[in-house]
């Protein structure tokens, strides 16, 4: 027998999605690293088969309660890609705003109510904020900027209602558009804020050697459309997901890991999109990136705090390039050439890469539907990073050990209940020698 | 500002957790404009917009203390236990957590009301179970004297 030291944390269920992780260490030696998660997408591929392509965009938004948003996009932009519409102008300008709006919403929630708490060392926000009312209560405000986006585009609050195929059901109007102009300003200097306050934080001295893929366009940092692209020379068009990628069945999850084919795991997320677009970002970004001591790559996972904080201020910056640049358009959709095919969409939620792919018959139902979600894409790689932190970590209690890695998966901002503290922890050690 | 408001808390596709919206989706035909419907699935910083509404406030939501599914139970101390299992989808934050934020921030109203409807299934799939149905129908009669009252 040997000395067996075993971290097990359970994910009371939760209503919209799973995790676990299991770490089994034996004689000071990590035998198995597991991290596991129970997703919802496979249901809503099965759910979606014989429906009409016009259903995909609600019932999608319907997976995530924190980036319907996405969702919506993906699926719009594959039946668009199955039937060769192409939605440009203003209403491509309005579907980034609304995700601007998204990522805005999403950061900031993940930055101050569920990572910052551990690195400051609370249990939970509600703990945090009892000494740091005042840091809360920014974070509130400034998510409230972006729940003002999604509502005035989206036309409903929580599952955004306005998204079709080939556009909106209606579009604002620019006066709508411009009630937002004083608190995205206001927001503006509040996220440049956020991110000296994050980058004060005290990070694990974690590097990996990352590949990075995000979606990349010459033009714009990305939301809506682009490459695939890596660090490591992917470079590949949307609809050749599936030859370059990979989706398997792993036993003890009902998630599919997704890699690269013959090559392995890679990272999804803010730091993928940062280090494959850090020139599009805008030079107020670049500035306070470059006074926070960010280079144009991060290889710190536990950095990721301060990129969102980034990319924050770039949702801000560009809803408000947007709003500024707004002409109502002359329709709010574009028309549809309905026959059968097959589509492909992916689109940047606020935690990576999101791809769709619909098989469509000649009356636009959906034969097949196939839909990867950033957090499976990163899966491999969130274990990859535990392994990384428990080697350097190991002399650490169990308490404090378990604290740093869900901390570090918390670093993915995944969308399962792990970003909670409700953990059954099941330390076992065995000592024979 | 209406004089109440009443928040459905839930998610429509896993099953017996859509029991608060559909207390709302009841509601619609029985009460007037004094009355603020509000859908809500749980997410932190819009519930705490929500509770801004009206002085009053009744958030109904599936909960699960293990007793028979249907049951309805009404709370009024806010200070839930830990770990209590009040179903929400919000994936992020517990409606107690938020709850319990909402006092540290002064955004909790003082009529705070929850009814909670104990539930059993929160697999995916839509519609609630029949016993889940049943005490829908009954929190709806308890929200409404509520509000008489």
């Amino acid at each position: 027998m040997s000395d067996v030291r075993k971290l097990d944390v359970d994910y009371i269920a939760r209503v919209e999605g799973e995790g676990e992780m299991h770490v089994k260490v034996v004689d000071g030696e990590i035998e198995d690293v597991w991290f596991g998660i129970f997703e919802p997408p496979r249901f809503y591929e099965a759910f979606l088969e014989g429906r009409p392509f016009s259903d995909a965009p609600d019932i999608t938004a319907r997976i995530c309660g924190i980036c319907p948003v996405a969702y919506q996009m993906s699926s719009v932009h594959a039946m668009e890609y199955a039937f060769g519409a192409s939605v440009t102008g203003q209403l491509r300008a309005l579907r980034r705003l609304l995700y601007c709006g998204e990522w805005i919403e999403s950061h900031v929630l993940h930055m101050f109510l569920l990572h910052a708490p551990d690195f400051l060392g609370y249990e939970s926000a509600v703990h945090m904020a009892a000494d740091h009312k005042d840091v809360v209560e920014l974070g509130l405000r400034l998510k409230k900027a972006g729940n003002a986006i999604v509502t005035v585009v989206g036309g409903r609050e929580i599952h955004p209602i306005n998204v079709k195929v080939g556009g909106f059901y209606k579009a604002p109007t620019k006066k709508e558009l411009e009630t937002l102009i004083p608190e995205l300003e206001w927001s503006r200097d509040a996220a440049i804020e956020t991110i000296k306050l994050v980058s004060g934080f005290t990070f694990p001295n974690v590097e990996q050697d990352f590949e990075f893929v995000s979606l990349s366009h010459p033009l714009e940092y990305p939301f809506n459309e682009g490459r695939m692209v890596s660090n490591k020379g992917l470079d590949i068009a949307v609809s050749e997901w599936n030859d370059y990628f990979l989706e398997e069945h792993v036993e003890r999850s009902n998630a599919l890991h997704s890699t690269i084919r013959e090559r392995g795991a890679y990272h999804v997320g803010p730091l993928a999109r940062y280090a494959l677009n850090y020139e599009k970002l805008t030079p107020a970004c670049h500035d306070i990136a470059s006074q926070v001591g960010l280079g144009p790559v991060e290889l710190n996972p536990f950095k990721s705090i301060i990129v969102r904080g980034v990319e924050t201020l770039y949702a801000i910056e560009e809803a408000l390039r947007i709003i500024d640049q707004y002409e109502e358009p002359a329709q709010p959709s574009v028309e549809l050439n309905v026959h059968a095919g097959v589509g492909h969409g992916a689109s940047e939620a606020p935690r990576g890469m999101l791809y769709h792919r619909y098989e469509l018959d000649s009356n636009g139902r959906i034969l097949k539907a196939q839909i990867v979600p950033p957090t499976a894409q990163n899966q491999l790689t969130i274990e990859d990073d535990l392994r990384t932190v428990l080697e350097r970590s190991l002399e650490l209690p169990d308490d404090e050990l378990t604290w740093l890695l869900e901390q570090s998966i918390r670093n993915y901002d995944p969308c399962i209940s792990c970003a909670t503290h409700f953990l059954k922890l099941n330390i076992e050690r065995t000592t024979t020698k | 500002m209406s004089d109440l408001v009443v928040i459905g808390v839930g998610n429509r596709w896993r099953r017996d957790d859509a029991a608060g919206l559909e207390v709302i989706d009841a509601l619609r035909e029985r009460v007037d404009d004094s009355v603020s419907l509000v859908e809500s699935d749980g997410e932190p910083t819009r519930l705490l917009d929500a509770f801004e509404l009206a002085p009053k406030v009744i958030m109904v939501d599936a909960v699960v203390t293990g007793g028979e599914p249907g049951n309805v139970h009404r709370f009024t101390d806010m200070d839930l236990p830990d770990g209590m299992g009040i179903g929400q989808s919000s994936h992020l934050v517990q409606l107690y957590e938020t709850i319990a934020l909402g006092k540290l921030l002064d955004k909790l109203p003082n009529g705070l009301v929850l009814i909670g409807i104990e539930a059993i299934d929160f697999n995916n799939g839509e519609g609630v179970t029949d016993a889940v149905a049943a005490g829908v129908t009954a929190a709806v009669e308890t929200v409404l004297a509520e509000l008489a009252g």
